[in-house]
Formats: structure tokens, sequence, C-alpha cells
């Protein structure tokens, strides 16, 4: 152990080397203070998310980040969140971290809960979704107010239920009148089938440290809602049919299917995921060096998320 | 005070266990004076005197943590110490600026009110101490150079913190590595097979035995660490801002305790398959920062080198034969069956040992002519001692019979007391048994007849070296070939 003088050193306050000071607090941070995303017609669903609201009055444009099974918002986006603050791109873009119970429900369940959220975010975000998640003394949204651009930013397992609730939305007709640009953005995506083991090791973070695929294989006995992401699995099956005949049909009608088409990244080093294209989505982003978890966190080095999410805003 | 500041005082308050119903009075200055800066000193928990000494006494014995201090608890000063910890961390990051804060006056009789002492009690205490100074100082000290990168990194590591202290099963789980009680037979239950690991972790029981969530809760603190870590590394030169963040983090002091009981379960992991996972990335990229960065500022608890546990030549047999490197690889195997006899891990430390006496066996089983080939047969002779005191009396008749008559002139010159143990050795070879790590560690068919002794299929090789690292290559002799 050092000795005391150290550990003073330790406490005095010393200025880091950092940015310029500036009086006016707005110009330097162009978001609020990150607060616990809430949701009026949650009815106990979501699990801890959070908002980044934009503090600029021109605010047109959100993030949704939806996470894989066994992660959560905080944990799998980290990275995402420490860098939105400094996108100059996002300046005026809310990011919503979702959080989700995705082990034990259905895929399908999962699915249409975040259809519903989506619903409320495209059709009255400011009463429903942004000015419950505002921080005390924000000022709040119109109720008028509407997204001219949504981008669902999607991990693993929630590639699936962002793709799912898509195209359910447009069934329905929900997508917004005027309908917004929507686009997705999927890392490591599971819509064609993972392996199972890997997937239930990756969600338990017990790659680190034991042998996945042994351990993962037990573990498939207790999360069998898990089955959903087989490859070849009836959810899957469904998913890609019915993505295809929407895209189809959108088309021959000369309509924008950009919001059924996905930009997709997948590592090099993923194990959990299959790496098939899905429908008509362009080609992926082969990305180096990654695995199925450092896929979707940016740092000093690895860029590849951020300059893809820069492009799309 | 700017509205940023204002909000950011309520997101801490909130991460400090203010509610909503809290929140929605509107006032930060005014909830942190009712709720923190005013309350009644008045119970026994609270005696600031107590509290001095608890902390005094517990930095003396090196034992600063115990059931009740993982330092997000509700009781006591420690929900204080962290909202105070809090804040000062929040200055340094540019989160807040305190030069329009109502109530910094009381804050600052607040923090005057606890004696904290004026050291940073490794670490406990320090950033609330660091503030009671910058509020004496006045004014000029409130606030700090501010800019997106620091609010950002002070929001993930409130975001971290706040999902540990949700956590019961992390917490249970640091909680228990940073008691008394030992735990490596709570362990040994899960980690016994890999299905026993998962039914813990899906269930927390193993058959009808309740484990509780520490299972789970072990593999998210693995998590929480790689965050912080993480978080650590991206604020890259800004030493001053990471080591606030690590004197704040208490959860995660005295990090060697954690990942000492996390290497064994991978250690005994590695028994299940020869895929060891992540780990080693593991080491690289969360374990060693985190552990070097605590070192520097005095929070660890013992001088702990995770090399001593992962050293990838333990697992292997040596690369060559050389006495040399069979000896290396034996002393390794030694050290580290050691340990894990030391920390309660008896089958392992049982296995370790069997090896370490299998290479001996078939490597170095010299003939007494020297005092480097007599040190050798001590070490041997003290392996066969350990096997034996393990209760695998078997393995350690099987090792004895491998080179009996050096054994027996060892005990008749020098040895004389341990005799006895050779002869009981030797005699117990006689009655029917079968041990599996026997037969593995040395490659010999048991036998049930009970009227034989049980010769190893090992043939003990005669080398006859002039010193055990002098001529590599007439030791090569394998006997069981």
């Amino acid at each position: 152990m050092r000795e005391r003088e150290s550990e003073q050193d330790v406490l005095q306050s010393a200025p880091s080397p950092r940015a310029v000071p500036v009086e006016d607090v707005e110009a330097l941070l162009a978001h609020l203070p990150a607060w616990r995303l809430s949701w009026a017609n949650d009815g106990g669903w979501m699990t801890r998310g959070e908002a980044l609201l934009s503090a600029t009055s021109g605010a047109n444009a959100a993030v949704v980040f939806v996470h894989g099974w066994g992660g959560d918002a905080g944990g799998t986006w980290e990275d995402f969140q420490g860098n939105f603050r400094v996108l100059s791109e996002a300046r005026t873009t809310d990011a919503l971290f979702w959080g989700y119970p995705s082990r034990t429900p259905t895929v399908a369940f999962c699915a249409a809960k975040f259809r519903e959220f989506l619903a409320d975010l495209l059709d009255a975000p400011a009463p429903s979704i942004l000015n419950p998640s505002l921080p005390p003394g924000a000022p709040p949204r119109d109720d008028g107010f509407r997204y001219s651009q949504i981008t669902l930013c999607a991990h693993s397992m929630g590639a699936v239920i962002a793709r799912r609730a898509m195209i359910d939305l447009e069934r329905e007709g929900k997508l917004g009148d005027p309908r917004p640009i929507i686009r997705l953005l999927l890392f490591a995506p599971a819509h064609k089938g993972s392996n199972l083991p890997l997937m239930l090791a990756s969600g338990f973070g017990l790659e680190r440290l034991l042998p996945a695929t042994l351990v993962g294989n037990f573990l498939r006995l207790y999360f069998r809602s898990l089955n959903d992401l087989a490859v070849g699995s009836d959810t899957l099956r469904r998913l890609e049919e019915d993505c295809r005949a929407l895209r189809v049909s959108l088309e021959n009608k000369g309509e924008d299917v950009g919001h059924l088409e996905a930009l997709v990244l997948h590592a090099e080093n993923d194990h959990v995921v299959e790496q098939e294209p899905f429908d008509d989505d362009p080609p992926f982003t082969a990305v180096m060096k990654q695995n199925h978890r450092s896929i979707c966190k940016p740092d000093d080095s690895y860029r590849e998320p951020l300059e893809v999410l820069r492009k799309l805003l | 005070m700017d509205p940023f500041t204002r909000a950011g005082l309520w997101r801490i308050a909130v991460a400090c266990g203010a509610t909503d119903e809290d929140v929605s009075t509107g006032d930060p200055a005014a909830f942190l004076v009712s709720r923190w800066l005013q309350a009644p000193v008045d119970d026994w928990f609270n005696d600031l005197y107590l509290f001095q000494d608890l902390l005094g006494e517990r930095s003396i014995r090196s034992t600063c943590w115990s059931t009740s201090w993982l330092g997000l608890e509700d009781t006591g000063p420690l929900p204080f110490i962290r909202f105070a910890g809090f804040i000062e961390a929040g200055i340094r990051f540019g989160y807040l600026d305190l030069v329009g804060f109502a109530a910094r006056d009381e804050l600052r009789v607040a923090l005057e009110r606890w004696n904290l002492g004026d050291c940073a009690r490794r670490g406990v205490t320090g950033l609330a101490v660091s503030l009671r100074r910058r509020l004496q100082a006045g004014a000029q000290s409130l606030s700090e150079p501010r800019d997106a990168v620091g609010v950002a990194a002070f929001e993930s590591y409130m975001r971290l913190d706040e999902s540990v202290r949700r956590d019961l099963d992390l917490r249970e789980f640091l909680t228990v590595c940073h008691s008394e009680r030992p735990h490596a037979k709570t362990d040994a239950i899960f980690l016994a097979k890999p299905e026993f690991f998962a039914e813990a972790v899906a269930t927390r029981r193993v058959r009808r035995l309740p484990v509780g969530g520490q299972v789970a809760g072990g593999l998210l603190a693995v998590r929480a660490l790689e965050r912080l870590s993480r978080l650590l590394g991206g604020l890259g030169q800004r030493e001053h801002l990471r080591n606030t963040l690590i004197l704040h983090a208490l959860w995660a002091h005295q990090v060697d305790k954690v990942f000492d009981r996390i290497q064994q379960w991978v250690l005994r992991a590695q028994e299940w398959s020869s895929d060891e996972g992540e780990w080693s990335d593991y080491l690289v990229g969360t374990v060693v920062p985190l552990v070097d960065l605590q070192r520097d500022l005095g929070l660890l608890d013992s001088d702990w080198h995770p090399a001593q546990l992962v050293n990838p030549t333990i697992f292997v047999d040596p690369e060559g034969t050389s006495p040399t490197e069979v000896e290396n690889a034996i002393s390794n195997k030694s050290k580290q069956a050691d340990y894990a006899a030391s920390q309660g891990y008896a089958n392992e430390a049982l296995n370790l040992y069997a090896e370490a006496g299998r290479l001996w066996a078939e490597h170095l089983n010299y003939e007494i002519i020297d005092e480097k080939a007599k040190n050798s047969m001590y070490r041997y002779w003290f392996l066969i001692k350990q096997i034996r005191n393990l209760g695998d009396k078997d393995t350690a008749a099987a090792l004895c019979a491998v080179a009996y008559p050096e054994l027996q002139k060892l005990t008749a010159s020098e040895l004389h007391h341990e005799r006895e143990i050779v002869e009981e050795l030797m005699e117990s070879l006689r009655r029917p048994r079968s041990s599996e790590r026997f037969d593995k560690a040395l490659g010999v068919a048991a036998t049930s007849d009970p009227g034989t002794i049980q010769q190893p299929s090992i043939t003990p090789p005669r080398v006859r070296v002039v010193g055990a690292t002098s001529s590599s290559g007439s030791a090569t002799a394998k006997g069981n070939n």
C-alpha cells in the first residue's frame, strides 16, 4: 500500500485536461441529464431503462435501443450512452434505452410489448413517453410533438423483437401519418437463428469464465422460451416470410420499404448467431476483432457502430 | 443554479434512494436538507464516535469489509457518505456546479458534524472529506470545467453503481467474498459438475440444497467489474477522475478478494473441459487493470497477483523432459496444490499433487547419489505426505511404491520418524482398493486381489545424474512405455 501522503494526493481536487469552460451549459451539453425511461402504458412490463433527451428546442429524431437476451439497457448500451452526448449529429436526437425482461417471456410476447411502445412513440410520444421521462425542471414537450425520424438500434434477440414489431405495426397501419423515416440498425442480429447454448452463456456472461457450450447446454433445460431463436424455428421462419411478403407488397405499390430492411453488423468472432442474409437486407458490414457481446460497444479504437449511427442521423 | 445541476442533484438523490414522490417536491436543496443534512444523530449506529471506531478498527485489521460494509447499505452514515461522494465526484466530472446551490452551508455543516477523519481511511470516506474541504474553501472551489465527455462518464458510473446497488444477488456474492466465512465448501457444491452450476444459476439450488443467488450474482459481478474497468480505461490520461471513481466504488474495493474467488471457479471449471472461455481476455482487460489501480491506491487486501493461479504451465505437461523443465512443472503444480488446499479445495489439491507425483515418478525417479537427487526425493516425499494427509492413502501408497527403495534409504538415513509412514503406505497396498485418482495419475490398473501387493505399471527408471540440471538427455527415460 502506498503511504498516506499518496492517498491524500488522490483526494486533492486537481484540474484535469479538458475543454475550455463554457458559461452556457446548453451550448455545451445538448442533452438533459439522463433520466429513467418511463412509459405511461407500461403496465409493469419494462425493466430499468433510460432516456437521454435533447435539451434543444429543435428535437426531431429518436433512436430506440433494444438489448438482447439476458442483457439490460445499461450494460448492453453502456458505451453508446457515453458516446451519444458527444456526437454532434445527435444534438437534436433523443436516445431511449428500452429495458425489458428478456429471459422468460417468449419472443412474440416481447415483440408485442415493444410494438405497443413504438405505437405510442409514433402516435403520442410527449404524453406517453417523453414527458414522464423528463428530469425535474425540464420544459415538457408539446402534446402534438411528433418525430420526423426514428432509428431502431437492436442487438441480438432485440433485432428479432424490433423486426417483428415493425412488421406488425405496418400491417396494422400504425406507423404514423405522416409516417416518419424509420430505419433499422442491427448488431449481431439473431434473426437467422442462433447457437442456443452459446446464446445462454453470453446472456449470463458465462463465457468469460467457463466452458460456454458445456454449461449453456445444461442451462437450456431451464430457459425453454429461447427455443424461439433456434435456427429454423417457427418464430424466425414466420418473421422472414412475413417480412418478405410485406416488402413485396409495398414495393408493388411503390412505397418505401426502408423500415423493413436493416443495416446489419456482424462480428468476426461471433459464434452465437447465424450470419446468413435476411430477406432483402443489404450485405452486412463485417467487423473485425469483435465478438457477439462487444460488437455494440464502441470505444476509442472501435468506432464503426458510431460511424454507422452517425450516417443514419 | 443552472438547470442541468438542478436536475443532476435530483438524479444523484434518486441514485441514493429518493423516490418519485420526493422528486415531485421540486426543490432538491430543500429535500436534501430535510433528508440528510439536518437529520438527527440520535441512534446508536449514527454515533459518530462509534463510526470512527468502526473505521479505525477495521482499517487496522485490514478487514474493513464485513457483511455490512459494501458501502451500498441504507444504514448509519453509509448513505450520506455515498451521497457526498457522488456530489464530490459530480463536481470533478463537471456534472454539477454548486456555485448556486442554496444548501451548501447545510451540506458543509453536515460534513463537519461527522468525524470523517483527515485521511482517506482506505478510501471509505475520502471523497466526503474532499467535499468538506471544498465547501470550506468557498465559492471558487464549487465548480470545475465542464465537458460532455466528463458528464457522460459520470452518468455511466452512476448507472453502474445503481445497478450494483439494486441487484441483491450481486450484493450477496460480494458480501460473501468479503466476509470472513469460508466459501470454498459452498462453492464446491455448485462447482462439482457443470450441470450443478447451471442449476444453481437458474434455480438457486443444487438438487435440494439452496445455494442462494451467489452464482448468478458472481456472474453479474464479473460483468459489473468489466464495466467499471472499461469505464476507467475510457478516461484515458485523466488519472484524477479515474481515481475518483475508484474511491467512490466502495463495493469494488479489495477486488482481490472477489477475483480470487472467481479464479477458483475458473480453475475448477477447467476440470470440466479444456475450453477455458475468455478468461485470459478477462484477465488482461479487467482483472489486471483493476488490481493494479487499486494496488496503487492501497485498496487491496493482499499482495495478490492473478498470475499465481492461472499459470498455463500448470495445466499441461512440461514442454520438455529435461530435469529442469520437469522440476519447474512439478514446482508449479505443487504451489497450485498448496494454494488450493489452503482454500479448502481438497479435491483439486489432491489432483494437482497426484499430477506432480506422476511427473516425478515418470521423469525424475533418481537414485540418491548426491544432494540434488536427495533434495528432489525430499520434494517427492512431501507430495506423498500431502496426498496422504488429504485422505487419499491409495494414491499416496502407489506413489510410495514407485520409489520404495529410495524412500527406505531416505527414512533410514535421515527421516527416521517417517519410516513408519512409508511402511504403513506399503502395507496398505495389500488390501483391496480402487482410486480413480490413483489410476489416472499412474496409469495403474487396480486389482481387487487382496492377497497381492499392487505394483504400479510404471517401472521406476533409475537415472543416474550428477545434479538434476546437468544432464537433460539422460533423464528422459519413461518407465511406463
